[in-house]
């Protein structure tokens, strides 16, 4: 059921608030504010530009770990042939 | 609400193209435009955006505005349009990845002053934000501009039963999830 202290809670904490004094210059000139970015979307951008270095980097590290086992694997079996063979 | 002779005057000379007159307008209704885009979406850019578009919509459509309509309602049915139009943009995650962002590039201090000025406030914003769209924007219509169901019916073009039952719902869903900062005294 529902108590009337939520209207309480309500009304102290979504009342009106005054608008930023940069809304007036963002109306008399939309084109501008378009064409700057935001700092909050340069900062997404930077956010989202770290990320994807990490992952490349992530990436890259694995590939070269892999390629180093690959090759160590090689080179032993390269080893084991040769002693094979050398013994026959 | 009736349009007294000074708003008609302003209004008439918005529709010869008076800028001067569209200042004065702006002046009048910025405080209630942003406020309902702020406590709809939770998020200062998003509601400067959404404050943006509507003053442009407003004036872009003014001649389009009959004095026998209530202005106040037609401004209220433009912003309400643009909120529910930002949502089904798919905007949603934007409020909590700006908090984020805040978070991690504000210096602690700052951070933890504001945390506590406005934690109650915010913890408000954040659950009422958590309401479907069709709800928030009842609660938000009823708490920030203090309106009656009879003018929230004639924006939304529903019943004012609708919104009883909008609000009420909304009602039981906020009564469960504010206890605590009734408990806490907020």
């Amino acid at each position: 059921m529902y108590k009337p202290e939520i209207d309480e809670v309500l009304a102290r904490h979504l009342g009106r608030v005054s608008a930023p004094q940069e809304l007036w210059e963002r109306i008399e000139n939309p084109q501008a504010s378009v064409a700057v970015p935001p700092v909050r979307s340069l900062r997404v951008k930077a956010l989202i530009a770290v990320a994807v270095m990490m992952v490349i980097t992530i990436v890259v590290f694995q590939t070269r770990r892999r390629t180093v086992e690959v090759e160590y694997r090689l080179t032993q079996h390269n080893a084991a042939c040769f002693l094979c063979h050398a013994g026959g | 609400m009736v349009l007294d002779a000074n708003d008609r005057e302003v209004i008439e000379a918005c529709q010869r193209g008076d800028w001067d007159a569209f200042r004065v307008l702006f002046e009048a209704h910025k405080d209630r435009v942003y406020s309902i885009a702020l406590r709809y979406c939770g998020d200062e850019s998003a509601a400067m955006d959404i404050a943006q578009e509507t003053f442009l919509k407003l004036f872009s459509s003014i001649q389009d505005f009959r004095g026998h309509a209530s202005f106040e309602s037609w401004l209220y049915r433009i912003v309400v349009n643009r909120c529910l139009d930002h949502q089904r943009r798919g905007r949603r995650l934007m409020p909590f990845l700006n908090g984020l962002l805040d978070i991690v590039s504000a210096p602690a201090a700052s951070v933890l002053q504001e945390l506590l000025r406005a934690e109650m406030t915010k913890d408000v914003q954040r659950i009422v934000g958590t309401l479907p769209p069709e709800q928030r924007i009842v609660v938000v219509l009823r708490y920030t501009e203090g309106l009656g169901y009879d003018q929230i019916a004639e924006i939304l073009g529903c019943s004012p039963g609708t919104v009883a039952s909008r609000l009420n719902r909304a009602h039981k869903v906020l009564e469960r999830r504010l206890s605590h900062l009734r408990v806490r005294g907020g």
